[in-house]
């Protein structure tokens, strides 16, 4: 808010000097990872921080020659996707279950999906890991991809709760009493117009699903290593590759920021579980 | 009309995914926080009955890792708030190049906690990290951050607080953006001070949504459990073991199942609890 009143120029320098400040405390991390992963080994094991170097793509080359980070990356891809698409799908019926029918229980139970996104993961990923290895599911996506599903859901419902409370009742009431079935509704003025938000709730779903760790340690293996189980693998190494690990850490986020970008509107939605709306 | 035809079907996909994936498991858990599961022989070998509920009660470890919990909760969700709300207010104005400028705060957030954590790791590093270069040129104590007792647990709470505290940013400037100008201008007409406008206007207004803020981010934060996998792995002893650590401690390492199910319930109550407390004060739309 501008309060109208001017400001001296003291102040508005202060001002500026404080955005500064911010910016630099949190872009610095990031742009400090960038550098690193352009340096080479000699470069990084300095006491005093190299400034001026000749910057190498040899980090990001040995990503993808001496390890198999385009499998991994692919791995998280396969997850993430399926994971979100079903994610995205189930909880587009159940949003639209839960906000335009009257049934009984109807808030409590909404409740009750949402709480269970509120949960530890580790609380269900220690029984999860003994049921799959039963059913012989460790070390394979259909595992990761059903639990980050489960995972998503809840986060996936909610939002798509908040998209048809504010798309149009009257719209499809006029489709009803014109003689349409309700699934011909849904089909045809229904998800047209929560179209956008369905595509934002599985980008969000996506992202989570590529952040994940916790679970991906206790069921994924050789086969289905995600990029964030494998960036675990460099850094417990004793002596850590620096400059290997920042260019992996910094290949692993481009396509989340890639992403990102498409739903920053629709990014406090997500976090808040549609609690905010902005 | 038969609606609860429709119902039942809109509803059996979600349904049948979160029994079988997630309430079934914790049913499982229960059962088998009751009985003595070895990871060797990968079955249940014995019925103990309430055993491992009642060690874990009794253990310091686990209390130690409820009090590391606890004070890393309120200590870094105090300072995301405080620090966010700084942010919120300080961005809220005519900037050049506003948007770009608030975008770029969002970055740490959407970033998976695993990478953040392992750039601090590496800029916290006791002899090739910036952060002890920078505390060695101006002549100060350059600890090793991430291994000696009080540093390890400030250095995860700077952790989460520089990943998060855009959070708190994202969802106060909504908040403030969304607030309406009525009061605020009549209060400017009555003469309030700059201060007072804040103090008893805009705060007020903004209470539902830093309820909201608080409350998911504070949940959240209870979960805590990159961070400390990446930089100290509970350590230095069990200085930074948050709950969650404790239990994956206890299933992967102690390779005791019984007693981390046992604490997993307790674990999962304690979050119900919090979540029941967040509906319930939760501000109605």
């Amino acid at each position: 808010m501008n309060y109208g009143k001017q400001h001296s120029l003291l102040h508005k320098t202060l001002i500026i000097l404080a955005i500064i400040a911010a910016e630099v405390w949190i872009l610095f991390p990031i742009f400090w990872a960038l550098i690193t992963s352009f340096k080479t080994k000699a470069e990084i094991f300095t006491v005093t921080p190299t400034i001026f170097f000749t910057p190498t793509l040899k980090n990001y080359v040995e990503l993808f020659t001496e390890l198999s980070f385009e499998r991994w990356m692919l791995n998280s891809f396969i997850v993430s996707s399926f994971s979100a698409i079903i994610a995205t799908l189930t909880g587009t019926m159940g949003g639209y279950a839960f906000t335009r029918f009257k049934f009984k229980g109807n808030t409590s139970l909404a409740n009750f999906v949402l709480s269970l996104r509120i949960l530890p993961p580790v609380a269900s990923a220690v029984p999860i890991f003994i049921l799959f290895n039963y059913l012989n599911l460790l070390d394979t996506y259909i595992a990761l991809i059903l639990v980050y599903t489960a995972f998503n859901l809840p986060l996936a419902i909610w939002m798509m709760m908040g998209f048809f409370s504010e798309s149009l009742k009257q719209l499809e009431e006029a489709a009803l009493v014109d003689g349409c079935n309700r699934f011909q509704v849904f089909i045809h003025i229904v998800f047209p117009l929560v179209k956008s938000g369905a595509i934002a709730t599985f980008i969000i779903c996506f992202m989570f699903a590529w952040n994940e760790l916790l679970y991906a340690v206790f069921l994924a293996g050789s086969n289905t290593y995600t990029v964030t189980l494998a960036l675990t693998r460099f850094v417990t190494i004793k002596r850590i590759d620096w400059g290997g690990l920042m260019a992996a850490g910094i290949t692993s986020v481009i396509p989340i920021y890639a992403v990102a970008f498409f739903v920053q509107r629709y990014l406090i939605r997500g976090l808040t579980f549609g609690a905010i709306k902005a | 009309m038969k609606e609860w035809y429709a119902v039942v079907l809109l509803l059996a996909p979600s349904v049948f995914l979160l029994f079988s994936v997630i309430l079934f498991p914790l049913v499982f858990s229960y059962y088998v926080s009751l009985t003595n599961f070895p990871l060797a022989e990968f079955r249940v070998t014995e019925w103990v009955g309430l055993d491992n509920y009642i060690s874990t009660l009794e253990s310091p470890r686990f209390w130690h890792s409820m009090t590391f919990t606890g004070t890393f909760v309120i200590i870094a969700v105090s300072i995301e708030f405080f620090l966010g709300l700084g942010f919120a207010l300080l961005f809220d104005r005519e900037i050049v190049g506003g948007k770009v400028i608030r975008s770029l705060m969002l970055l740490p957030m959407l970033m998976s906690p695993l990478v953040v954590s392992m750039i601090w790791k590496y800029m916290l590093h006791v002899d090739v990290g910036i952060v002890n270069y920078i505390l060695r040129s101006f002549n100060l104590p350059a600890p090793a951050w991430l291994s000696v007792e009080p540093y390890a647990i400030i250095s995860v709470i700077l952790i989460d607080v520089w990943q998060w505290t855009p959070f708190m940013f994202l969802v106060l400037t909504a908040g403030l953006v969304s607030l309406p100008r009525e009061p605020i201008e009549a209060a400017l007409i009555d003469g309030a001070t700059k201060y007072q406008i804040f103090r008893y206007v805009t705060l007020p207004l903004l209470r539902p949504v830093i309820f909201v803020a608080i409350m998911l981010r504070a949940m959240d934060a209870l979960k805590v459990f990159d961070i400390l996998y990446i930089t100290t792995r509970g350590g230095p002893g069990i200085a930074t073991e948050s709950l969650t650590y404790y239990i994956f401690n206890l299933a992967l390492v102690r390779r005791s199942i019984g007693l981390s199910c046992a604490a997993s319930i307790i674990a999962v109550f304690l979050v119900f609890g919090l979540f029941s407390l967040y509906l319930k004060f939760k501000p109605k739309e």
